[in-house]
């Protein structure tokens, strides 16, 4: 077909234009859409929030700020409440390929209506955090009162583990940890290089089951339905593509490449917990899935089914992607 | 007329204490997370959201006064160099302008308060709603609007009118006549 | 029309409603909404204005000037700014223009607690502008000064755009820190300089006073000095032993003068309301033309002109220096419309990899672009600084302040040249890390 009907598309999102989610995941994403769809549809990213804020993406998508946004769900609490299963702590994920596979198929599986709203393309995580700290947690007496930065969820979660929860922007952290403000982060491996923090940190405690972020890639509806039939199959096809093999592991390979930066460069210490001492801990947070659960059923959401539908899923792919 | 600038004077000035209240509250808000959390491990879950909302509104609530006390900078080496009359002229079409802009602006942020109720947003660790300080810092806007109102009428008036009338030409009245005089205030 | 034509009309627009007086942060967010409705939609634009308000006005990042505005307000009201500003005079106000050259190591001293050149500049002007004017010195002087001087808030640590360019380009922040430091001090001396040789040249401009016996000097000391020194361990103490963060910083500063102040019986409830009435005009002002940066920024973006100038850089065939003179030459051009975070962001990420390649040092590049936004913040028509010391004494003509500028934007330009002819002044103390 050779219609005229050619849209450009803007797609904005937070991260340095040096990071891997600009250079391995939107721009080639970008390239092979132009190629599927003969340059009929073309995109052009605005990253480091030159379009839009981070936590305005999402409602910049529906009100045409931009056409195609990548930001995290979280960032806008509330707004999604079913998804927030997929980043509630006592949730075991092996890695990035896991949690993405996990959330990408439980969306299509529970069909939430908090994202009818838009056309979602994708979605990706960061996988498991850890902690990662100035002074060694063995155990959680180690963590007691101690000052972990985190905001959202996850100050919720360290409170339930007697931590103290001190709330501040990822880009505050390396000054609060250079001088001792708090004394360790809970996030992804990735932070350790990407934000230096390895410089300021010695230990780092491997925690699966306590953290996971969840990214969306979306389109404007109205510019979506603007996209011929034919276009539109070539570009699901395109996403599939690049879910499968980009945006699942993407932050796996970013997580293994700080990792041993952080150790073999940095002198990082990686320390493991124990069966039973990881079980303690998850025992300490169930009453956050427990929480989800009764807010869900006040909202007249299935919360049960929702909850067992990421443990299940959670299972299958750890085995998969172990 | 007079009444009405008065009442908008008014507003806007019980607006201000308000927000002066509002800072009030993020400086006793912050200095007891931080001794709570220093002292006892025991910080104020929400301090980081809070301190945001309450700027939100404390901003929001000031602009209307700031904006009757001319507070709001503009580059006036040009336009200060004609006549009273033809400054009123100037003042009522950039007042016109920026009204023009403004007043849908407010409307679009009554909208997105509306929608942010309707949606659920709540901030992320605390999840206090935030539609509430949304439609505050949409009704900070209003009033900033009613101000800049108030100042295009006088403008308009102004141009209209003969110069015999200057009194009515506005004229920018500051919180504290010293800051812009310091030396009188030191002596 | 192509997206950089729109572009170019908007800053022609922008300046034509300047010149007729509009409040600068309504035509900024004025332009910047029909530019960017222009190329996008009208009800997109709104509601990207919406959203830009509402997120500037709610930032906790930027929450931290409010309170630093309010210091410096409650500093001046107390009479604690005034007292430290008489042992200053005392001290070295015999010579030519020294308390412009003290208000430059406080300045600096300041820089150390806060990370922000527009904090640096508020709270500085609160408490040292009405000093300088009681002493009787030039106001275009005693103005553009502290405008220059509130750079040194994000050029010595702790500083929100070392922050901001290490995590756009990867680089360490700590070793950015450290850069800092060494020129930091240099510009703070020449800034100095700047106003000695001013000063000596015409006498008016900063009029020397008699000179203070030692007595006389140790009895101001009791003054004033003692009450600012506690204010100042409080703060930078709690900083250096890592009770609270930069940003809390600002509140705890605030919390401090007020302590200070009705310990020493300086203040009473109606000072104290009037502090906070100054702090909301002026924050309010503050935070409207940041939010009008901002959504000037988005047309600025959606009109590609910015990355389209530093690409063309880019491909230019010249050698490195002359490479290196055209990208702060365009930096100082853009400089003067676009608010220097809304700029790092915007060309960054292709001016950085063009840098890499002639083979410039990445941590030394961190502290040419700090000087560069110090250059954007005092230029006009879009200075910041010069805005927000405008915004505190509000009778001062903005042209007044502007006309003051240019020997310190010569200081920043000459502190340029010192790094480009030896980067080591930047590279030296990070190397040790
Ligand atoms: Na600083
Ligand atoms: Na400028």
């Amino acid at each position: 077909s050779k219609d005229t009907n050619t849209v450009e598309l803007k797609l904005a999102h937070f991260w340095p234009s040096t990071h891997p989610a600009e250079k391995e995941l939107v721009e080639p994403w970008a390239a092979a859409i132009k190629e599927a769809t003969e340059g009929r549809v073309t995109v052009t990213s605005y990253p480091s929030q030159t379009l839009c804020q981070a936590d305005g993406i999402y409602e910049g998508v529906i009100n045409g700020i931009t056409d195609i946004g990548v930001s995290c769900f979280s960032y806008t609490r509330g707004r999604f409440p079913v998804l927030e299963v997929f980043e509630l702590p006592g949730i075991r994920y092996a890695n990035s390929k896991v949690a993405s596979k996990v959330a990408w198929e439980g969306i299509k599986e529970l069909n939430p209506k908090e994202v009818q709203d838009t056309k979602l393309m994708m979605v990706l995580t960061t996988g498991p955090g850890d902690l990662y700290t100035k002074v060694p947690v063995r155990q959680l007496s180690d963590l007691k009162g101690l000052e972990i930065r985190a905001t959202g969820l996850s100050a919720k979660t360290l409170d339930v583990l007697g931590a103290t929860p001190v709330a501040m922007a990822q880009s505050e952290a390396y000054e609060a940890l250079s001088k001792g403000v708090v004394k360790g982060n809970l996030g992804p491996v990735e932070v350790l290089q990407g934000w230096r923090q390895a410089e300021v940190t010695n230990y780092l405690t491997q925690t699966p089951f306590l953290y996971n972020t969840l990214f969306f890639v979306t389109m404007n509806l109205d510019k979506w339905n603007a996209i011929s039939p034919e276009d539109q199959k070539a570009i699901e096809k395109v996403n599939e593509e690049f879910f499968e093999k980009v945006a699942m592991g993407l932050w796996d390979k970013q997580n293994e490449a700080a990792l041993k930066w952080a150790v073999q460069e940095k002198g990082m210490e990686v320390i493991n917990l124990s069966e039973e001492e990881q079980d303690r801990w998850i025992n300490l947070v169930k009453p956050i899935q427990d929480e989800f659960v009764t807010k869900m059923k006040q909202q007249g959401f299935q919360g049960e089914e929702i909850l067992a539908t990421a443990k299940r899923l959670s299972e299958k792919y750890n085995a998969e992607y172990q | 007329m007079d009444i009405s600038i008065k009442w908008v004077k008014e507003i806007s000035k019980g607006l201000d204490k308000l927000a002066g209240l509002c800072f009030f509250a993020v400086m006793l808000l912050v200095v007891s997370n931080i001794l709570l959390r220093a002292l006892f491990s025991r910080p104020i879950l929400g301090t980081y959201e809070l301190v945001g909302l309450l700027s939100a509104i404390g901003i929001s609530l000031a602009l209307a006064h700031c904006a009757f006390q001319g507070g709001h900078i503009a580059v006036d080496i040009v336009v200060n160099r004609l006549s009273t009359k033809w400054q009123a002229v100037i003042n009522a079409v950039t007042g016109f302008i920026a009204l023009c802009f403004w007043l849908p602006a407010t409307w679009y942020l009554f909208k997105y308060a509306h929608l942010m109720m309707v949606k659920g947003l709540v901030s992320s660790t605390a999840q206090i709603p935030v539609y509430p300080v949304i439609y505050l810092t949409a009704l900070g806007l209003a009033a900033f609007c009613l101000v800049l109102f108030v100042k295009f009428t006088v403008a308009v008036r102004n141009a209209l009118a003969d110069i015999s009338l200057a009194p009515y030409v506005w004229q920018p009245e500051l919180s504290d006549p010293v800051l812009s005089d310091p030396v009188k205030k030191a002596s | 029309m192509s997206p950089f034509t729109v572009g170019l009309i908007g800053i022609v627009v922008f300046i034509v409603l300047l010149i007729f007086r509009m409040p600068i942060a309504f035509a900024m967010a004025l332009v910047g909404f029909a530019g960017f409705g222009y190329l996008t939609s009208t009800s997109a634009a709104f509601n990207m204005v919406v959203q830009e308000i509402y997120n500037t006005f709610s930032s906790y990042s930027l929450s931290v000037i409010a309170m630093f505005v309010w210091m410096g307000f409650l500093a001046y009201y107390s009479g604690i700014g005034s007292r430290l500003y008489i042992f200053a005079y005392k001290l070295i106000g015999h010579l030519p223009g020294g308390l412009a050259i003290a208000t430059q190591a406080a300045c600096g001293i300041f820089g150390a607690v806060c990370g922000s050149n527009t904090a640096t500049a508020a709270t500085m002007a609160a408490i040292a502008l009405p000093e300088m004017q009681k002493y009787k010195y030039d106001t275009s002087l005693a103005t553009a000064s502290i405008a220059a001087g509130g750079v040194l808030g994000v050029l010595i640590p702790p500083s929100v755009i070392f922050i901001v360019y290490g995590m756009a380009t990867e680089q360490s922040i700590g070793k950015l820190f450290m850069a800092g430091i060494l020129p930091g001090i240099i510009l703070m001396l020449l800034f100095m300089g700047a106003i000695y040789i001013l000063t000596s040249w015409n006498q008016t401009l900063g009029p020397p006073g008699p000179k203070a016996s030692w007595s006389e000097r140790l009895q101001a000391l009791r003054g004033g000095v003692i009450e600012a020194l506690a204010v100042f361990i409080i703060s930078v103490g709690g900083l250096i032993i890592g009770i609270f963060t930069p940003t809390e910083a600002g509140a705890v500063g605030a919390a401090g003068v007020l302590f200070v102040a009705l310990l020493g019986k300086h203040m009473n409830w109606e000072k104290i309301t009037k502090s906070l009435l100054d702090t909301t005009r002026t924050t309010a002002m503050i935070m409207l033309l940041i939010a009008g940066a901002m959504i000037f920024g988005r047309f600025m973006a959606v009109s590609r002109m910015p990355f389209e100038l530093a690409s063309w850089t880019g491909s230019l065939a010249l050698p490195p220096v002359a490479i290196m003179g055209m990208i702060l030459l365009i930096y100082l051009i853009l400089g003067c419309f676009i608010d220097a975070l809304a700029l790092i962001l915007l060309t960054i990420p292709i001016f950085f990899p063009i840098v890499l390649n002639l083979g410039y040092d990445p941590i030394w590049f961190g502290v040419i672009i700090v000087l560069v936004v110090a250059m954007g913040v005092i230029t006009p028509p879009v200075g910041m600084n010069v805005y927000i010391i405008k915004g505190i004494v509000p009778d001062i003509p903005l042209e007044v302040i502007f006309k003051g500028i240019g020997p310190f934007l010569l200081a920043v330009i000459l502190c340029i040249v010192l790094l480009i002819l030896f980067p080591s002044i930047a590279t030296f103390l990070p190397n040790l890390l």
